[in-house]
């Protein structure tokens, strides 16, 4: 496709996922059993045939490094283009950390400018779905717009300001909520599809006035002024902006349909490999309705849970209703309920770990109980 | 000029493997799956990376199209490297004289030009239907000691299995004295494993007489090794003492994924330091229902289990439908299973569809009649259902 993207592996905003979030960018938290949270806009552009990504990174990228490598498992390590990881210090315009989206374009123009395809794709890396860019690209085409973006109808947040579009897909309105009151309404999801040349021009426009937030500052202020068009994201998406919305949408793979919406519907998630061997359960396991990645060797009792690669769960364990992280130990008699626990996570004989549904207990990476 | 290699690895991987029946209709023996989500020639190759044997030549036969996009470019082992890495090297035609592979020792011989490119001082002879972990650098090693000419890996063997394996008997330094190919009485329990280190001169000196002999059937163990132990070549027996596993038959290849579930088992797939890679397909992790029941089971990535299953190996992208149960069997990938069926000591193959109420084998003390293991094969439908008895291969 005749398009390149930039992805911020963080939204500078205050989008965290607690302590998940503190060695790490919100792109690299580990999802779904095997996944990170930037594997799923990645196999959508992947899909879409998208030849160049570029990722912003600010801090804590080390295991973002790490996971996307050099492009390898995404097929993105190519001769011309392919993966780029663009840190904080790339280039002589980047003299400090980028404060938000429109300084940290501003230290990558030239690696805009030196992208050949015509057309730009940005977009956050917490949002899990499965994005259509050729029918954005397309769109944006048809329409003659200057931005396409995407929009879903959810619950409004406090604080979050809703858009209206008219029957051609056109925005023609906003509006502020300072209240979540309980509805529903259309929200801008951080994907846009523009021209190179737009973008160029529009970071300079951001960086004179001094605006930070592509949604805030530019989508639903300046629409009457750019033709500003948004598009409707159907089927399953979540934003990820907090440790609840986490929970949640791990847990929403446990459904059937969701799984296969977002794992069936088309596009590989694709991820990087790792050669683990396949799970072994023993005499005593119990698993009940659990999402369960390979390397693991379960002996105990798991139900209503998301297992990370090479977890061991002991005989006499009981796990419920939670997510257990790459190579945790988990010993015997053992019971773990509504837990978020980060990786390398190491617990002897009988710990008694409980959180609730509604603010699961989160242990951070590497704690031996 | 390609850099010189200390040893490059020979894979023979052209066997027809007639005794797996229809696992082997439509691949070559060594990409027979194996173990819930290797495919068997992953462990040769995996033994070769991981014993810094760089450059490997997989010569290829019989339907070589599974196998061929299975290595592609060797990616997945490490092998995709400027010099050496992975070659496939099928027969081909040289002018007048080209020709099909006529014995183990001939297709070596066919490709002594991809040697002489590589220059090695050892060339290192593997087969691809064996399941073990072995680290070849200590065998190169040995041989180097014992100055060798040809070193062949033994493994310790029953007296009444030696009479299926060529056998070598050795003086007390396990220098070789005699090789016997599957002898009806055994003198010694030494069982080659069908794994050679050769002194590159020396090969290709024996090869080039081998091939000038119309009288040989160009065959290692009836033709080679013989004639150099004729010629009073140095040979040597390398003892080898871990599992090993030929998985040749039904039987053994079923015996071998059920190995894999015992805990003491020494085979360790799961060491960090010699791990076993194979290629992967983008897949989830799998899914266990509120229905099923999972124990004493390997269970491999994107399965949907929704039934009961005891003792099996299940292979990727499998679905086993409610109330099915399911014993001593393995499932290789991409297979739906319905609800209601009964499987039992039982190798379902690739793509297979088993629809619902199907009864595929039976536990031995079960059946009267004669009893063996069942086989679907590849893409094979068994209809809603319909029986399959013990033994029996569709």
């Amino acid at each position: 496709m005749n398009a390149f993207s930039i992805l911020f592996s963080d939204t500078f905003n205050y989008d965290r996922i607690g302590e998940l979030t503190k060695n790490r960018n919100l792109a690299s938290v580990p999802f779904g059993g095997r996944y990170r949270l930037i594997d799923f806009v990645l196999s959508s552009l992947v899909k879409a045939r998208v030849p160049n990504v570029g990722v912003i990174t600010r801090n804590n990228y080390s295991s973002l490094v790490d996971h996307l490598g050099s492009g390898k498992d995404w097929d993105l390590d190519r001769k011309n283009g392919g993966l780029k990881i663009l840190t904080p210090f790339a280039n002589n315009l980047g003299n400090s950390y980028s404060k938000n989206k429109f300084e940290a374009l501003n230290s990558i123009k030239t690696y805009i400018r030196h992208n050949l395809p015509e057309y730009a794709i940005l977009a956050d890396t917490n949002i899990v779905c499965n994005i259509d860019f050729q029918k954005m690209v397309k769109f944006h085409q048809e329409t003659n717009a200057d931005v396409v973006c995407l929009y879903k109808k959810r619950d409004v947040y406090e604080g979050s300001t809703s858009i209206q579009v008219n029957e051609n897909g056109q925005i023609n309105g906003s509006r502020y909520h300072g209240i979540a009151n309980g509805e529903q309404d259309n929200f801008v999801l951080k994907v846009y599809v523009m021209k190179k040349s737009f973008l160029l021009n529009l970071i300079d426009t951001g960086i004179t006035y001094g605006w930070e937030e592509f949604n805030r500052d530019f989508i639903t202020k300046q629409f009457s002024t750019y033709r500003i068009f948004a598009m409707e994201q159907t089927g399953y998406c979540k934003v990820l902006r907090n440790i609840n919305d986490y929970y949640r949408a791990n847990m929403d793979l446990l459904n059937p349909e969701i799984r296969r919406e977002i794992f069936q519907s088309g596009t590989n998630i694709l991820t990087k490999i790792k050669d683990s061997v396949p799970t072994m359960y023993g005499s005593h396991s119990q698993i009940k309705n659990s999402l369960i990645a390979d390397g693991c060797k379960i002996d105990g009792t798991v139900e209503n849970c998301v297992i990370f690669r090479g977890v061991h769960i002991k005989k006499g364990a009981v796990v419920k209703n939670s997510i257990i992280m790459q190579d945790a130990e988990i010993s015997e008699n053992c019971q773990i309920t509504n837990v978020i626990a980060d990786k390398n996570m190491s617990l002897n004989e009988g710990v008694v770990l409980t959180g609730s549904e509604s603010f699961p207990f989160i242990i951070s990476k590497n704690t031996k109980i | 000029m390609i850099a010189k290699k200390e040893m490059v690895a020979m894979l023979l991987a052209g066997g027809a493997g007639n005794r797996l029946y229809v696992l082997t209709k439509e691949r070559a023996k060594p990409a027979v799956p194996f173990g819930g989500k290797y495919k068997i020639i992953d462990f040769p190759i995996s033994n070769c990376v991981n014993s810094s044997v760089d450059t490997v030549g997989v010569l290829t036969q019989y339907q070589p199209l599974e196998l061929n996009t299975y290595i592609g470019n060797g990616q997945p082992w490490d092998l995709d490297r400027m010099y050496g890495g992975v070659h496939i090297l099928p027969p081909y035609l040289a002018g007048a004289t080209g020709e099909w592979y006529k014995g183990t020792a001939n297709a070596i011989y066919q490709n002594l030009h991809f040697l002489d490119q590589y220059d090695p001082e050892y060339v290192l002879v593997l087969s691809g239907d064996h399941i073990y972990k072995m680290d070849y650098a200590k065998m190169l090693q040995y041989h180097k000691e014992k100055d060798a000419d040809l070193t062949i890996a033994v493994l310790n063997v029953t007296m009444e299995e030696a009479s299926r394996f060529g056998i070598l008997n050795t003086n007390p330094d396990l220098s070789v004295y005699e090789f016997e190919e599957k002898p009806a009485k055994p003198k010694s329990t030494n069982a080659s494993m069908g794994i050679y280190i050769f002194n590159y001169k020396k090969l290709k000196e024996y090869l080039i007489k081998d091939e000038e002999n119309p009288a040989s059937s160009n065959d290692f163990g009836k033709d080679v090794i013989p004639a150099m132990l004729n010629d009073k070549c140095k040979l040597f027996a390398y003892p080898f003492d871990g599992y090993w596993k030929d998985v040749g038959t039904i039987d053994s290849l079923w015996e071998a994924n059920m190995d894999l579930l015992n805990p003491r088992l020494p085979l360790n797939l799961s060491d960090p330091l010699w791990r076993i890679y194979s290629r992967h397909n983008a897949t989830t992790p799998h899914y266990i229902d509120e229905t099923a029941k999972v124990t004493d089971s390997i269970i491999s990535s994107a399965c949907e289990i929704y039934g009961n299953v005891s003792q099996s190996v299940i292979f990727a992208n499998t679905t086993v439908g409610e109330n099915t149960e399911m014993e001593y069997s393995v499932i290789m990938p991409n297979v739906k299973i319905g609800k209601n069926a009964k499987i039992q000591y039982a190798i379902i193959a690739d793509d297979a569809v088993i629809e619902d109420g199907a009864i595929i084998g039976a536990a031995p003390q079960d059946y009267d009649g004669e009893w063996g293991i069942a086989v679907i094969g590849q893409g094979a439908v068994i209809k809603s259902g319909q029986v399959v008895l013990p033994k029996q291969i569709v």
